[in-house]
């Protein structure tokens, strides 16, 4: 894990190095440059550009220039305030628990305006929480707005929010402010032109979206913070990753955002671009059906486990550039813990757990006991060609450890909206994404087996139970800690799913943008353009 | 011919109706649906998948699903997207003029290039043109698109600096009409690349035959000058399975350019299609369908037309 | 009768040499793909993983793919299911395409309408959805893949038939046949057919190599045939990732469909030549 960062650190230090020599992490100093239209590439277009009703990465990268939120994440994956003067916490008064309840604060800042010139107040972050309630809005998730209790404004600059319960990531909420103003007098949020044409509080104005083609945000000279430096930013949409790299080298984008490992060596090759590995919060991994009876015996799960080698996957497709997965929590999470049971390829002890287990190798090559063979099948998404490589390697990995992988892929919305979601899979690989609170109740409770949540495993687990209710009831970072590695421990031990790799965002940016800095969560890259800045 | 073509206008309404009745029976068969991406979606609860699915109206039964969406048409409502919540009609009213200038250039292109190599090969049989002429068809359709755009895009544009590499146009530079030809040139080219193919072909299969039929040889024996031979007399009769050709894949190509669209950056009814496949956005979907299968009914009536025009002797009734 | 018929069609047909080669490497190629595979030192799965991305050689002919797999190994097992879909999708295509299209022409009227507006339905219907629900329900087999591929192909054939027929139908040989009381299939088949057969021909090679590369559209969606199994199609549509890194790895497999559709129709022009009823 250090050596990532110490990699991202040197590639900044370079950049810094490229300047006329002395130290440029500090904003305030006669080092940055004003002006420029900076060009961002990214092969996914937005859907709507208001962010309560956003699904998509691509939305939230736009969003992140128009609004603001009550606090943000950085790149180090730490809370810093934005239109809250700080971040609340116990020892500040922020934070005041009353038994299972607890009551934030938030004292706003009194200079932001609206990029139409009204004047940012508390009945902003009240209508915002009420359009997140409203049955008729179509948001992505309520989440934690629901178990918001009592909104009270104390003055036009300072709120009041009781909790009904104790909600650890309440940080995450109210991370965009919508106007009041505005959207309190139109008649359908759905459907209206604001999501097309949208109004913030952020470090850009927005000016104007060419649908399939680009979104076009200018400086806003009235923003309360620092900066912007840049007189703009253009967000085009280049649906091929090749093309994107294309227009890399001839200048036509200096920012592309999330490129493939296959890229990599032509980035790095040219001139006057660098690339970012950056750790992210987001795990590949292969769960197992446990209702099917083949994996109820925890002896062929930790054998077919002992039997793939990760480490060879991670250094053909990867280039050994990323993490092998130890657990659900990502090395960069506070929850990581790496003291587990580990996996490392061992056909011959694979095979001594089978056989313990009462399967003899048959004369195809193939294990078997009772007339059944250890057979089964992997699925992930079709023509995502990393993931088709990886069922590739484990398919010849596991043959050699007598047990036979049959690959059979499915498009998307079939393999997530009916073969996960009805859990008709054997075993399924793909990846899930972490927020900033390790929170991983809707993935392993025995309360969230589909419909009701993630549970596709089917994992039910007594102890993990009571952890995971127990690590929801306390804001001590400290205390929860040792729930969630214990968690850790026993999925390690009971093999619910095959953790893979964590994956690593992969962005290239220009040499002259400076200040560039990816942020691993779901903040997005875009957390800090308000520091962007382009040499002349 | 006029009580023929009144009588296929008419039959083409049920004939519609009936096109997007069975689309709208595949697509809801289709597993997943527009609120997949949400399920998968750890905030999201199962309450707000129902609440999500009520507003979308996929709670009703199907065939009220499909009423509402007929009788919103009829009145001219098209509908609204799952996945962005803008109009249907003001989504593809957006899309429509990149992939009618791609699809116009590109056929202008097709039938320069295609018909007169068609007609020479034919006439130069078995010349050191035709088999170059036949070799390089088929290299155009057996070479991946997307290899063969990105190749042009590594030539023009990273090496020789003379093309902009994808996208409609240069922003701020929209008003230009020569930046929009200069973005347009490699994919047109690359689109064209199949239909140059099959064209001449079909051009050149169907002048050697037309060549050699009795009438010709007659015309040729009464010692008219050959190129009115071949002009007057072929061309429009070797022109019946070129123009069956054409009807068939002109039409194909408002949702079908996607790769093109997608290695080029161009924002087209391709992508716009494809996407919406993707995220199982029924209510967009529809909209594309129905005016896609209208395309392909009215050119399939045009090109029956044409038949009469081309040949006279041809009779419907 | 019959057998001086043919006969003759020979004759006419070896005077083409270039079709008569292309003949010769269709043979080649497929006795390739059917005993290339078991002749083959390497599988097309089982992967090195110090030899990735590796250029042409003495221990690999062709170089290896990005998983380290021997790539002409993958090639000629890619022959047998590209090969056998092109072709037997282009057959289904064919009968299903013909029969509609000579009925449609011959008889005119109200079966003409019928079948062509069916026609019509099935090129306007969402292809796409359609595969998505088959790859639901349907496990990949290779037989279903033809039967899919050649169910979506047929339309352009019956058009053409069609037009064919039409033109024929008003000929003097065609009514001086009715009129001397032939029946209707002996007119179909042995008069207006075989002078149908030019565009049909084109359209039988241009659709080998659509439908090859058709397979690999389809794979996208999870319906092609399943990794590891390497068709031309996914050869190439894997190679799109790693164009940066082995740009050679897109020719392979492009070349090898070239081949194999551009002696498809130099055999057509010699078999249509051949069996011209006009020429004595």
């Amino acid at each position: 894990m250090l050596k990532k960062s110490m990699i991202v650190c040197l590639v900044l230090l370079l950049l810094a190095g490229m300047l006329a020599g002395c130290s440029t992490q500090t904003p305030a100093g006669g080092e940055k440059q004003e002006g420029g239209i900076l060009r961002v590439g990214s092969w996914q277009e937005p859907d709507y550009l208001n962010p309560p009703l956003a699904e998509m990465v691509a939305s939230s990268e736009v969003n992140k220039m128009i609004f603001s939120g009550l606090l943000q994440v950085d790149d180090q994956m730490n809370f810093f305030p934005d239109l809250a003067m700080e971040v609340p916490a116990e020892e500040n008064g922020g934070i005041v628990i009353d038994g299972s309840k607890f009551t934030v604060t938030y004292h706003l800042r009194e200079d932001v305006k609206w990029h139409d010139g009204e004047a940012f107040d508390a009945e902003d972050v009240k209508f915002t929480y009420d359009m997140y309630m409203n049955p008729a809005v179509k948001v992505v998730s309520r989440d934690g707005y629901d178990k918001i209790e009592n909104f009270e404004i104390v003055d036009p600059h300072t709120i009041k929010i009781t909790f009904g319960e104790i909600y650890p990531p309440f940080k995450q909420l109210f991370d965009y402010i919508m106007p009041e103003h505005i959207l309190s007098k139109v008649a359908d949020i759905n459907t209206d032109a604001f999501n097309q044409n949208p109004v913030g509080t952020g470090p850009f104005k927005f000016v104007k979206w060419d649908p399939g083609a680009y979104i076009e945000v200018t400086a806003n000279e009235e923003y309360y913070g620092d900066g912007p430096y840049l007189a703009g930013i253009v967000y085009k949409i280049v649906p091929d990753t090749n093309t994107l790299l294309t227009q890399l080298k001839t200048g036509e984008v200096d920012v592309f955002i999330n490129f493939s490992w296959a890229q990599l060596e032509e980035v790095e090759k040219t001139e006057g671009v660098s690339a970012f590995v950056t750790p992210a919060l987001v795990w590949e991994h292969v769960d197992f059906n446990l209702q099917k009876p083949l994996f109820q015996d925890k002896a062929v799960r930790q054998a077919i486990f002992t039997a793939i080698d990760r480490q060879e996957i991670v250094d053909m497709l990867m280039y050994g550039r990323v993490k092998i997965a130890t657990g659900d929590q990502a090395p960069i999470s506070w929850a990581y813990n790496p003291d587990v049971k580990q996996y490392a390829k061992d056909t011959a002890a694979a095979k001594a757990l089978l056989e313990g287990a009462g399967w003899t190798l048959g004369a195809d090559g193939v294990y078997e006991k009772d007339g059944q063979k250890l057979s089964f099948t992997i699925s992930t998404t079709s023509g995502n060609s990393q993931r088709e490589q990886i069922e590739q390697l484990m398919k010849e990995q596991l043959k050699e450890a007598g047990i036979n992988l049959e690959i059979r892929n499915y498009e998307a919305a079939t393999l997530f909206g009916d073969i996960l979601e009805n859990c008709k899979f054997d075993t399924i690989l793909f990846a899930w994404s972490a927020n900033v609170d390790p929170d991983c109740y809707t993935l392993w409770h025995s309360k969230q087996l589909p419909p009701n949540g993630q549970n596709y495993p089917h994992f039910i687990n007594a102890r993990v139970d009571e952890l995971i209710d127990t690590s929801r009831q306390a804001f001590d970072q400290t205390a929860r800690k040792q729930y969630f590695d214990e968690i850790q421990e026993i999925l390690a031990e009971e093999v619910p799913t095959m953790p893979i790799y964590y994956r690593a965002n992969l962005d290239a940016a220009v040499n002259k943008l400076h200040e560039f800095k990816p942020n691993p969560t779901l903040y997005s890259n875009m957390w800090n353009c308000s520091q962007w800045w382009l040499e002349q | 011919m006029r009580n023929y073509v009144i009588r296929r206008l008419l039959q083409a309404v049920p004939l519609l109706l009936g096109v997007t009745v069975i689309s709208f029976l595949i697509m809801h068969a289709a597993p997943g649906g527009p609120l997949t991406m949400y399920a998968m979606n750890p905030k999201v609860s199962a309450a707000d998948i129902a609440r999500m699915q009520a507003a979308l109206g996929l709670d009703l039964p199907l065939h009220q699903q499909y009423w509402k969406w007929l009788t919103s048409l009829l009145q001219g409502n098209w509908g609204y997207s799952f996945t962005s919540g803008l109009p249907v009609a003001k989504l593809i009213a957006q899309r429509l003029p990149a992939t009618l200038q791609l699809m116009l250039a590109s056929f202008v292109l097709s039938v320069a290039v295609a018909i007169p190599i068609g007609i020479l090969s034919a006439i130069r049989r078995y010349s050191v043109l035709d088999y170059s002429v036949t070799i390089l068809s088929f290299a155009g359709i057996s070479l991946p698109v997307f290899w063969f755009g990105l190749m042009l895009m590594l030539l023009f544009s990273v090496k020789l600096h003379l093309l902009p590499s994808s996208g409609m146009f240069t922003i701020g530079m929209e008003a230009s009409l020569w930046d929009r030809l200069s973005h347009l040139i490699m994919p047109v080219t690359v689109l064209s690349m199949a239909s140059i193919a099959s064209w001449s072909r079909y051009m050149r299969s169907s002048m050697l035959e037309v060549i050699r039929q009795d009438y010709i040889q007659t015309a040729r024996a009464k010692g008219l000058a050959e190129k009115t031979v071949v002009y007057k007399h072929a061309l429009k009769n070797a022109m019946i399975p070129v123009i069956t050709i054409m009807g068939v894949q002109i039409p194909l190509f408002f949702t079908g350019a996607v790769i093109t669209e997608t290695i080029f950056a161009w924002p087209g009814m391709g992508r716009l299609y494809y996407t919406a496949v993707l995220q199982r956005d029924y209510s967009l979907l529809m909209g594309i369908l129905t005016i896609s299968a209208s395309l392909v009914i009215l050119f399939n009536l045009l090109t029956d037309i044409a038949y009469a025009y081309f040949d006279p002797r041809i009779k419907y009734d | 009768m019959h057998s001086s018929y043919w006969g003759l069609v020979w004759q006419q047909f070896r005077k083409h040499k270039l079709a008569v080669a292309a003949a010769v490497v269709i043979i080649a190629l497929c006795l390739l793909a059917v005993l290339g595979p078991v002749i083959s030192p390497y599988s097309f799965s089982s992967y090195e993983a110090g030899a990735v991305l590796q250029p042409p050689s003495g221990a690999h002919l062709l170089g290896t793919d990005e998983l380290g797999r021997d790539v002409f190994t993958r090639l000629l097992w890619g022959s047998r299911i590209s090969l056998a879909v092109g072709i037997a999708a282009m057959f289904v295509a064919l009968v299903i395409g013909t029969t509609f299209g000579a009925l449609a022409g011959y008889y005119g009227g109200l079966l003409d309408n019928i079948l062509m507006r069916f026609t019509d339905l099935v090129l306007a219907f969402p292809a796409l959805f359609l595969f998505i629900v088959l790859s639901a329900f349907f496990n990949t087999k290779l037989i279903h893949l033809i039967l899919i591929i050649g169910g979506m192909s047929w339309m352009e054939v019956a058009r053409l038939v069609r037009s064919s027929f039409l033109t024929l139908k008003q000929l003097e040989f065609t009514q001086a046949a009715e009129a001397m009381g032939a029946r209707d299939r002996r007119i179909i088949l042995k008069h207006l057919l075989p002078n149908a057969l030019a565009p049909l021909i084109v359209a039988t090679t241009l659709g080998i190599a659509s439908a090859i590369l058709y397979e690999s559209a389809l794979s996208y969606l999870g319906l092609g045939v399943q990794p590891p199994w390497p068709s031309w199609g996914n050869m190439l549509s894997n190679s799109q990732s790693y164009v940066w890194l082995a740009p050679t790895l897109t020719i392979y497999p492009g070349l090898s469909i070239f081949i194999t559709v551009l002696c498809f129709n130099l055999l057509g022009d010699g078999l249509r030549d051949a069996l011209d009823p006009r020429m004595k």
